[in-house]
C-alpha cells in the first residue's frame, strides 16, 4: 500500500516538475540576461556578487546606444503608425466583405505573415538598389511597415468582429455621414484592437534584427543592430543591461494585450 | 426573431416597421455605394503591399534569373535563364547546405515537438486549476525578440555558462563521451536555439487542439475500464493528430527560416540556407545566387503553408465535430 501511494505521489510531481523545467528552458535566456544586468562583475557570464545598477548608468552615457535607441523608436513609432494607417481602413474593408475580393485580401494577408524575413530583406535591399534608391530611415520604416502590417489587421479584424453593426446603421439613420460614422461610431468601439495592433508592430519593429541588418546604414542603426555588432567585440554586462531595458518594454506591453486588448496574437 | 417579437408589439405606431421598408427601399443605391467605400478603404494597404512586397518578389526573381557574375556559371547568351539554380543544386558545397539546413530544421522540430507535445498534455490536465496564463508567458520571449534571448544564450552556452556547467556534469557521469563544453557556435547550440523559439507556436498550435477534446471521451473510457496509456493511445493521441501535423509544419518552417539564431549562435564555417544567402549578400557579393537561394526558401514555405492550410481545415473539422 505504501509503494503505491510513493508512486502516486512521484507520478503526480512528474508532470510539474516536467512542466518547471520546460518553463525555466523558454525564461531561462532572460532571467540569464535580468541577473547579468544587476551583477557588479565585470564580465559575463559569472556567478552573482551583487546588485548593482552601474551598468545602467554606464549605458546613458554611451551616445550610440541613445541615439541607436531613438532610432529605433521612431522606426517602431513611424512603422506602427504607418501600418496602423494603412492596415485599418483594409481591416474595415476586410470585415464588411461587400466586395469579392476581400477574403482573397485577408487570405494575401495571412500568407505573407510566413514570408521568410529573410527573403523580404534580401528582396527589398534588392528592389531599392535597382531603383537606385538610398537607404535611409523611411526605407528602414517602409520595410518594417510591410513585416507588421498583418499583425494591425489581425488585432483590428478581431475587435470590428465583435463591434456592434447596428449602432453604424443607427448612427446613419441619424443624420451621421460615412466619415463622421466612422471617426464617432467605428473607431471609438474598436479602440481597444487599434492600441493592441500599435503596441504589438511597435515592439516587432523595435526587436527586429533580421530586417534592419540589411536595410540600415551606419547612420540608421537601430538598437538591436548596435547592440549584436558590440557583442562581436566582446561581451560586457552593459548589453545585458540594455537586454533587461528590452525585458521590461516587453513586459508593459504583453500585460497590457493582455488586460486591456485580448487578441490572441500567433495562433 | 423572438427576441423582436416583444418591441415591436410594443411599437404600435409602426415605426420600426418604418425604418426596416426605408432600408429596404433604398437598399440597392446603399449597397452599391458601399460597395464603392469599401473597396477604397482597402485601395491605400493593397497598393503599399503590391509595392513594398509583390515587386520586390518579383525582382528577386529576376535576379534569380539573371546570368550570375560569377564566371563559372555565366556561359549563356546573358539572357534569362535558369543556370543559377542547376549550379546552385548541383554544387555538392550548396547540396551540404540544404541538407544541413533540412537536418537541423527536422531536429529542432522533432524536439520542440516532443518537449510541446508533453507540455501540452500537462498543460491540458492543468487547465482547470492554472487557466490559460502558462500558455501566455510562452509567448513572452518572442516579444523579448531574439536580441534579448541570444545574448542569454551566449551567456549560457560557454563553458562557464549554466549550460557548460551541466555538460560537464553529465561528462563526470562514467560511460558518457566526453562532450566540449564550450556549446556555442555548433550545430546543437543552433538546434537548441530554433526549439526554444519554436517550442512557443508548438505549444500554441498543440494547446488549440487538446483543449477542444472533450473531457468526457477520457471519463468514459476510464469508467468503462481502459488505462491510462489506453486512453492516450486511442482517445487523446488520434484526436491530436491534426494539431500535431499543423505544429510540426510551423516548426519547420520557422526553422528553415531562422536566421538570426543562426547566424549567432551558429559556426559562421557551416552556413545554413538562411546564412548562406546573407553570405552572398555581404561577402561574395552575388546577388543572383542570393536571389536563387531566397526563392528556394521561399518555395519551401510556400509548400509548408499549402500543407498547413489542409492541417487547419482538419483542425477546424475536430472543432465543428466537438462543437466548438
Amino acid at each position: 500500500m505504501k509503494i503505491i501511494k510513493v508512486f502516486s505521489l512521484v507520478g503526480r510531481t512528474i508532470p510539474y516538475a516536467f512542466l518547471i523545467l520546460v518553463y525555466a528552458f523558454i525564461l531561462g535566456p532572460l532571467v540569464v540576461v535580468l541577473i547579468t544586468a544587476f551583477n557588479s562583475y565585470p564580465t559575463y557570464p559569472a556567478a552573482f556578487e551583487s546588485f548593482t545598477l552601474k551598468w545602467f548608468q554606464e549605458l546613458a552615457t554611451r551616445v550610440e546606444f541613445t541615439r541607436a535607441f531613438l532610432t529605433s523608436i521612431s522606426v517602431g513609432v513611424g512603422a506602427a503608425g504607418l501600418a496602423s494607417l494603412l492596415g485599418i481602413p483594409l481591416s474595415i474593408s476586410i470585415v464588411r466583405r461587400e466586395f469579392k475580393g476581400a477574403g482573397a485580401i485577408n487570405t494575401l494577408f495571412n500568407v505573407s505573415l510566413i514570408i521568410p524575413t529573410l527573403a523580404l530583406s534580401v528582396a527589398l535591399l534588392q528592389m531599392f538598389s535597382l531603383l537606385k534608391i538610398r537607404l535611409s530611415v523611411i526605407t528602414l520604416i517602409l520595410a518594417h511597415t510591410i513585416m507588421v502590417m498583418p499583425f494591425v489587421v489581425r488585432a483590428a479584424v478581431s475587435s470590428l468582429q465583435f463591434m456592434d453593426p447596428f449602432l453604424e446603421e443607427a448612427a446613419m439613420t441619424l443624420g451621421a455621414n460615412r466619415l463622421t460614422t466612422l471617426f464617432r461610431i467605428v473607431l471609438p468601439q474598436i479602440r481597444g484592437g487599434i492600441t493592441a495592433g500599435f503596441a504589438l508592430s511597435f515592439v516587432l519593429s523595435f526587436i527586429n534584427v533580421t530586417l534592419s541588418i540589411f536595410l540600415s546604414t551606419a547612420g540608421t542603426s537601430t538598437l538591436p543592430i548596435r547592440v549584436f555588432a558590440y557583442m562581436e567585440t566582446r561581451m560586457s554586462p552593459m548589453v545585458a543591461a540594455i537586454g533587461a531595458v528590452i525585458i521590461f518594454m516587453a513586459l508593459i506591453v504583453s500585460i497590457f494585450l493582455e488586460r486591456v486588448a485580448k487578441v490572441r496574437l500567433f495562433v | 426573431m423572438n427576441m423582436e417579437m416583444p418591441s415591436s408589439e410594443r411599437n404600435p405606431t409602426g415605426i420600426e416597421k418604418g425604418r426596416i421598408q426605408k432600408t429596404t427601399a433604398d437598399n440597392g443605391y446603399r449597397w452599391r455605394s458601399k460597395h464603392l467605400g469599401s473597396i477604397l478603404l482597402a485601395i491605400p494597404a493593397v497598393f503599399f503591399n503590391v509595392v513594398f512586397l509583390i515587386a520586390p518578389l518579383i525582382v528577386v526573381l529576376y535576379y534569380s534569373l539573371q546570368q550570375s557574375s560569377l564566371e563559372f556559371v555565366a556561359q549563356g547568351n546573358g539572357g534569362l535563364s535558369f543556370s543559377n539554380y542547376s549550379y546552385f543544386f548541383s554544387q555538392p558545397y550548396y547540396q551540404g547546405i540544404i541538407f544541413r539546413s533540412l537536418r537541423l530544421s527536422a531536429l529542432a522540430t522533432v524536439g520542440s515537438l516532443v518537449i510541446g507535445y508533453v507540455t501540452s498534455l500537462v498543460l491540458r490536465g492543468m487547465a482547470e486549476k492554472l487557466g490559460s496564463t502558462p500558455v501566455l508567458i510562452l509567448s513572452f520571449p518572442i516579444l523579448c525578440g531574439p536580441i534579448v534571448t541570444i545574448m542569454g544564450w551566449m551567456g549560457m552556452m560557454t563553458s562557464k555558462g549554466v549550460l557548460g556547467h551541466i555538460i560537464a556534469l553529465v561528462n563526470s557521469l562514467p560511460l558518457f563521451p566526453d562532450i566540449p563544453t564550450l556549446l556555442l557556435g555548433t550545430d546543437a547550440a543552433v538546434v537548441i536555439g530554433m526549439i526554444h523559439f519554436n517550442l512557443t507556436f508548438v505549444i500554441f498550435n498543440l494547446v488549440n487542439v487538446m483543449f477542444v477534446i472533450p473531457r468526457e471521451l477520457e471519463e468514459a473510457a476510464m469508467v468503462l475500464g481502459a488505462s491510462r496509456w489506453q486512453v492516450f493511445r486511442c482517445i487523446l493521441w488520434p484526436l491530436s493528430l491534426p494539431g500535431v501535423f499543423a505544429a510540426s509544419l510551423i516548426s519547420f518552417a520557422l526553422s528553415m527560416s531562422s536566421f538570426v539564431t543562426p547566424s549567432y549562435l551558429g559556426n559562421a564555417a557551416r552556413p545554413i540556407l538562411t546564412t548562406q544567402i546573407s553570405k552572398f549578400m555581404f561577402s561574395t557579393y552575388n546577388w543572383q545566387l542570393a536571389s536563387t537561394a531566397s526563392v528556394v526558401l521561399l518555395v519551401i514555405s510556400l509548400i509548408i503553408v499549402i500543407l498547413q492550410s489542409m492541417a487547419f481545415r482538419r483542425v477546424s473539422t475536430l472543432k465543428r465535430w466537438v462543437g466548438e
